[in-house]
């Protein structure tokens, strides 16, 4: 068994840094202002978890720090943002965005392909990580015969497969049942584990943000920015089931869910 | 898919239907007896009267040659069509300042009625096969073109996102999504190109020819031949049909990846 302490992972090297990040879309109904002010740091090896109401910049903020937005007219960025290789990230997008004319494994090594590995190599890392995203035997299939929860698992193992240092992930389980949904959230908490890749990881479920995160970013809504931040302090190992046992689960749940209900109620009075 | 055993069923079906339709025709023309026929047979003709006619065609006149020449001026133009098809449509997708500048020019060029080019179109290139392909390709280019621009622009940003996060280069992204994307979308305007060009060469032949099955009918219009102008049509329906039964295959074969779409 290889049970590391997290404690005694130096994190000092910052992996990501966004400072007084503000993004707005101008489109042709007018301009919407996404983000105003973000800023928060990674550091190597960390997985950082984001929550906040929907609509409030969560793929906003991924795409920018992924350099995605670089390439639009029809963004108006200011701030600052800092990632130390650029040219090894992974993204697992919201929606998965697989390429329909390719079968699943073709999918899984394209990352491989890009860099020019050799053929038998992509081959065995993909069907590797099918196996452990359950979905071993699928490998010829196409996407449109799998369903929306195969194919996030599917986008979430094309993600690893080329071993990027640092991993953007946009509600990666958010379609899973929730028998699949924690044997995944140990898979990520193994990967992470062994790998000590720096994550960030949005999702809307409150009790997902908890059990994988180091810590928790809240964000709020219109123009979303980062509006608390919580360090989890559960035991490691930690495992989906066991942590949510925890006392301390329990009382990050109140306090985010605290926050995420006051800026309900400020979106309402904003409305009147 | 459906299963198999219905299949024959089905074709029993078919093959009884169209049976009946030829032998109620032959009746009505008086092919079967005489005294009963509600119909003029100079204007209707008869199964046994196009057969007969096919057979001249075929054994006597060699008909061959005028299917080889059309179907060969269609497909060059086809040819054509996709070759400066996709290419234009690769430059437009590209580049915004070709695509904003021409656009108007492409839809008022393809909306010109293409039997009203066709004599400008004889005088320009002669009687020979060339206006022929001149005018299968007028048609099949702007299928194409439509095709590859609209498909390139409708590829999902998310799987260009994709690449560039993997630091994709511009070729790989060409290779491992434009291509793709493109040919699929060339498949899907196959069918009607296929149709298009070979509409296009008939009516070149119309216009002015020496040969080919545009040609041959306009031939036998003029000496009041109606037999072979029912048997020049049935020639024409198969070849359509058969190439568009032929795309469908090469289609299906290329288009495994995409769902099948029930209405
Ligand atoms: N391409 C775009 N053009 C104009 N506005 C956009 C565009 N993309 C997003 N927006 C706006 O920016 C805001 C933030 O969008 P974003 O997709 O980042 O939200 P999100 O937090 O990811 O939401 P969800 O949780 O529902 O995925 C929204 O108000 C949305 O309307
Ligand atoms: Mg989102």
């Amino acid at each position: 068994m290889e049970i590391r302490r997290q404690e005694a992972v130096v994190m000092n090297t910052e992996c990501v840094s966004v400072e007084g990040l503000s993004v707005s879309y101008l489109s042709p109904t007018g301009r919407v202002d996404a983000l105003r002010n973000v800023s928060f740091k990674l550091y190597d090896g960390e997985l950082v978890t984001i929550v906040g109401p929907s609509g409030c910049g969560k793929t906003t903020l991924l795409n920018a720090i992924a350099g995605l937005l670089n390439f639009r007219k029809d963004v108006l960025m200011s701030g600052k943002i800092f990632v130390k290789n650029p040219k090894s990230i992974g993204y697992v997008f919201q929606r998965d965005a697989l390429l329909p004319w390719r079968t699943v494994i073709e999918n899984v090594t394209l990352g491989l392909e890009v860099r020019k590995f050799p053929e038998e190599k992509r081959k065995k890392v993909a069907l590797d990580l099918l196996k452990m995203v359950g979905l071993e035997g699928y490998e010829n299939k196409y996407p449109h015969e799998l369903s929306a929860g195969m194919r996030q698992r599917v986008a979430l193992a094309r993600a690893i497969a080329y071993d990027p240092e640092f991993i953007l992930m946009d509600e990666p389980l958010g379609l899973l049942d929730a028998q699949t949904r924690m044997a995944l959230q140990d898979e990520i908490l193994r990967i992470h584990m062994k790998t000590r890749k720096t994550i960030l990881m949005v999702t809307h479920d409150i009790a997902e943000a908890i059990i994988l995160g180091s810590r928790v970013l809240v964000m709020n809504s219109r123009p979303g920015s980062v509006k608390s931040e919580y360090v989890v302090k559960l035991p490691k190992p930690r495992s989906a089931l066991g942590s949510r046992l925890d006392p301390e689960f329990n009382r990050l749940y109140r306090l985010i869910l605290d926050d995420l209900k006051e800026d309900m109620r400020m979106g309402q009075l904003d409305l009147l | 898919m459906k299963p198999s055993t219905s299949n024959w069923k089905l074709h029993v079906r078919r093959l009884a239907l169209l049976m009946m339709f030829l032998l109620l025709w032959e009746a009505l023309a008086g092919g079967i007896y005489p005294l009963f026929s509600l119909l003029d047979p100079f204007y209707s003709s008869s199964p046994s009267r196009i057969g007969r006619e096919l057979y001249i065609l075929f054994f006597q006149e060699n008909v061959l040659k005028d299917i080889f020449v059309t179907l060969g001026e269609a497909f060059a133009g086809l040819i054509l069509g996709i070759v400066s098809g996709v290419a234009l449509g690769l430059l437009f997708a590209y580049s915004e300042l070709v695509s904003s500048t021409l656009e108007p020019f492409m839809s008022a060029l393809n909306s010109i009625p293409r039997p009203a080019l066709a004599p400008l179109v004889i005088f320009w290139f002669g009687i020979g096969i060339f206006s022929k392909i001149f005018l299968a390709w007028s048609l099949a280019f702007f299928v194409i073109f439509y095709n590859t621009y609209l498909g390139i622009k409708s590829i999902d940003p998310d799987i260009l996102n994709i690449m560039r996060v993997m630091n994709a280069s511009r070729l790989q992204i060409m290779r491992i999504v434009i291509l793709p994307s493109v040919v699929s979308w060339i498949f899907a305007g196959l069918r009607l190109s296929v149709s298009y060009s070979l509409i296009g060469a008939i009516i070149g032949e119309f216009v002015g020819a020496t040969v080919g099955i545009g040609y041959q009918l306009i031939y036998a219009e003029g000496l009041l031949m109606s037999d072979r102008l029912y048997a020049l049509v049935l020639v024409v329906a198969i070849m359509g049909a058969t190439l568009v039964e032929l795309v469908k295959r090469i289609e299906s074969r290329f288009l495994r990846w995409r769902p099948e779409i029930i209405l």
